[in-house]
């Protein structure tokens, strides 16, 4: 009983804060160089000291997933980086997709790992009225 | 006299330069997720994992910043299963919840009685630009008084922040 507290108590100690900034809220999208394609321009910002990947996903209004490409599925940000990127969607896709995230990714099996995954989504559909 | 204008001529583009500095920025909608505080599973009892302060652990706290009013909902997910932990042969009972643990104005007070519950998530309504703390309790008991094996156990609290 008393390994077992002192194993949980020290694994799960508070790991380094920080924060995950996604912008634009409301990224536009726009003709990219290929036809029928569409991109967004967005950027993000990691100030999480126990995160450096995150992932980023395509959702539409119920949360299945819409396929797109980008340069990195998952970007590599040091604490304190931003990364500016891109994602492009079929001009049919653009129909339905809503939402546009980027989730910390947590690393298995490291003492420091973090517990809070982090996940800010923006809309494609265009501002709220 | 030659020396003089040709002093002035040096100096006014920098006279120039010195007017034309300014400082632009603007504010827009974005969410900013901060984890302010990871958290501690405590062991009251051999089958009981329970981040409450009342058992020995403390409790995660999420902090939102929100630049612009009514822009985003926040969604958080207490844990349903460990991410880490010894083998496990019985069956793990999970309770938990969120609540609003500070605000930076009053008018944020009303976030937790117009909070919606479903399944292990909880979800607020970001209706005032400012910054919000969350606090998230879990508990994970045992089997039935089983005891649990001993280890390393970790589990995810998820933090979302979704445009409206």
């Amino acid at each position: 009983m008393r390994a077992l507290t002192a194993s949980v108590v020290l694994a799960l100690l508070p790991a380094a804060v920080g924060a995950h900034e996604m912008t634009p809220t409301y990224p536009e999208l726009f003709q990219s160089y290929m036809p029928g394609i569409m991109q967004a321009d967005l950027s993000l910002f990691n100030a999480r000291e126990d995160v450096e990947y995150y992932a980023i996903s395509i959702w539409d209004a119920e949360w299945n997933p819409v396929p797109f490409a980008s340069a990195q599925r998952v970007m590599h940000i040091p604490p304190g980086g931003r990364q500016d990127f891109e994602i492009y969607i079929r001009q049919a896709d653009a129909e339905v997709a809503v939402y546009i995230c980027t989730t910390s990714m947590l690393r298995a099996g490291q003492q420091d790992n973090a517990i809070v995954e982090s996940r800010i989504c923006s809309r494609l559909d265009g501002e709220r009225a | 006299m030659k020396y003089l204008a040709v002093a002035v001529l040096i100096a006014l583009p920098h006279m120039a330069s010195a007017e034309g500095v300014q400082i632009e920025g603007n504010v827009q909608a974005k969410c900013i997720i901060r984890t302010d505080r990871t958290g501690v599973y405590g062991n009251p009892t051999a089958n009981k994992l329970s981040a409450s302060p009342a058992d020995g652990g403390v409790s995660p706290v999420i902090r939102f910043d929100v630049a612009l009013a009514d822009y985003y909902l926040a969604r958080i997910t207490h844990p349903t299963s460990f991410s880490t932990s010894p083998a496990l042969t019985d069956t793990v009972t999970w309770t938990g919840g969120t609540s609003v643990s500070s605000v930076s104005t009053a008018a944020m007070s009303g976030y937790d009685a117009a909070k919606v519950e479903y399944d292990a998530t909880t979800e607020f309504d970001l209706t005032v630009a400012g910054t919000t703390w969350f606090k998230v309790d879990s508990t994970a008991e045992y089997g039935y008084n089983k005891a649990f094996p001993a280890g390393t156990y970790r589990a995810i609290v998820q933090a979302e922040c979704i445009a409206k």
